[in-house]
């Protein structure tokens, strides 16, 4: 598990930064005229391709892999989450920035336990 | 030598050491030296050596050919192969066309290089040609993952990456073992990614 201070706040950085722009975006494209469902799946898709634009810079400065996949992880869940708030009930781009940095946080946190068991574990 | 991965690494030489120069090797730098320190004394081949960002890596004293397909990589290598503290020769070429005698290298060493060989099983069957017998191959790539949400999203970025550099799904391992080494050790660095490889020829 990563435990160097600099790249543990790049990862926190860059996937606070994907989770709240990926936020922001969903509650300004999406809004309760949209079925749920299908804002769910659009946001997932849209999360992944939007958290790009935060992945790309962050990996020059913090790392590669360890950089792109929880960022990419974390588009597609705050895009999933965000935009089915806003289906449900008309957000403030506030709250959508808030829930967008919080599954940001939540991802990372999931993929550093999902990188210490695969450690522990080995791989073949 | 292949033509259009020539051109297309001779393209990413631009811009290679901004994406990978600082980050990506910052991070991944005490892996590197501990995969590095198994150069022994005799003769290493580096293969696909790139920009030379992981010389810093290599222990002093050793005697070391890098070759890569892309001699734009190789004309940014140069100043930090002249730094190193050993025998370093660089030259440029194709690992599907090389000439070595068989067994002519006691260990190969591959840094990020098989996500980016066109024909990765041929690749490796030639390294286990000039691996003499019971020679070691050390590598430090990043794969494919078996674990969903992973798998789809290195799947998607393949979609992309593929185009101006390596594909980012590719089954290494299995490859290893296809082309007729022996897996000796696999250790995971970060998920199911990236790791390091050891095998015998």
């Amino acid at each position: 598990m990563e435990k160097r201070p600099y790249f543990v706040m790049g990862d926190l950085i860059a996937n606070l930064s994907a989770g709240a722009l990926v936020g922001a975006i969903a509650v300004q494209s999406m809004g309760p005229s949209w079925n749920m469902w299908i804002s769910m799946c659009v946001g997932m898709v849209a999360g992944m391709l939007l958290s790009m634009l935060v992945a790309f810079p962050a990996m020059a400065l913090f790392g590669a892999m360890e950089v792109m996949l929880p960022v990419m992880l974390t588009g597609m869940v705050a895009g999933m989450v965000v935009s089915m708030m806003a289906a449900m009930d008309s957000l403030p781009i506030a709250r959508g920035v808030v829930w967008g940095a919080v599954c940001g946080v939540l991802t990372l946190a999931a993929c550093y336990l999902a990188n210490a068991w695969i450690g522990k574990r080995g791989i073949s | 030598m292949d033509a259009i991965t020539r051109a297309k690494w001779d393209r990413a030489s631009r811009n290679f050491d901004l994406m990978a120069g600082y980050g990506p090797e910052k991070r991944w730098e005490p892996f590197k030296r501990a995969l590095f320190s198994k150069m022994g004394s005799g003769r290493i081949l580096f293969l696909a050596v790139g920009t030379g960002l992981d010389i810093p890596f290599f222990p002093p004293g050793r005697d070391i050919l890098g070759i890569d397909i892309s001699e734009k990589m190789l004309e940014k290598a140069r100043p930090r192969a002249d730094t190193y503290e050993g025998d370093l020769e660089l030259q440029a070429m194709d690992v599907h066309d090389m000439q070595f005698d068989a067994g002519s290298f006691e260990q190969v060493f591959t840094s990020c290089t098989f996500c980016s060989v066109p024909r990765p099983v041929e690749g490796l069957r030639a390294l286990h040609r000039v691996l003499e017998p019971g020679g070691e191959l050390h590598m430090f790539e990043h794969t494919g993952s078996r674990y969903f949400p992973f798998s789809l999203i290195m799947n998607v970025m393949t979609l992309l990456s593929r185009r101006v550099g390596p594909d980012m799904n590719r089954p290494t391992v299995e490859n290893v073992k296809s082309a007729g080494f022996e897996v000796t050790q696999v250790t995971p660095v970060f998920l199911d990614v990236v790791k390091m490889i050891s095998a015998r020829a």
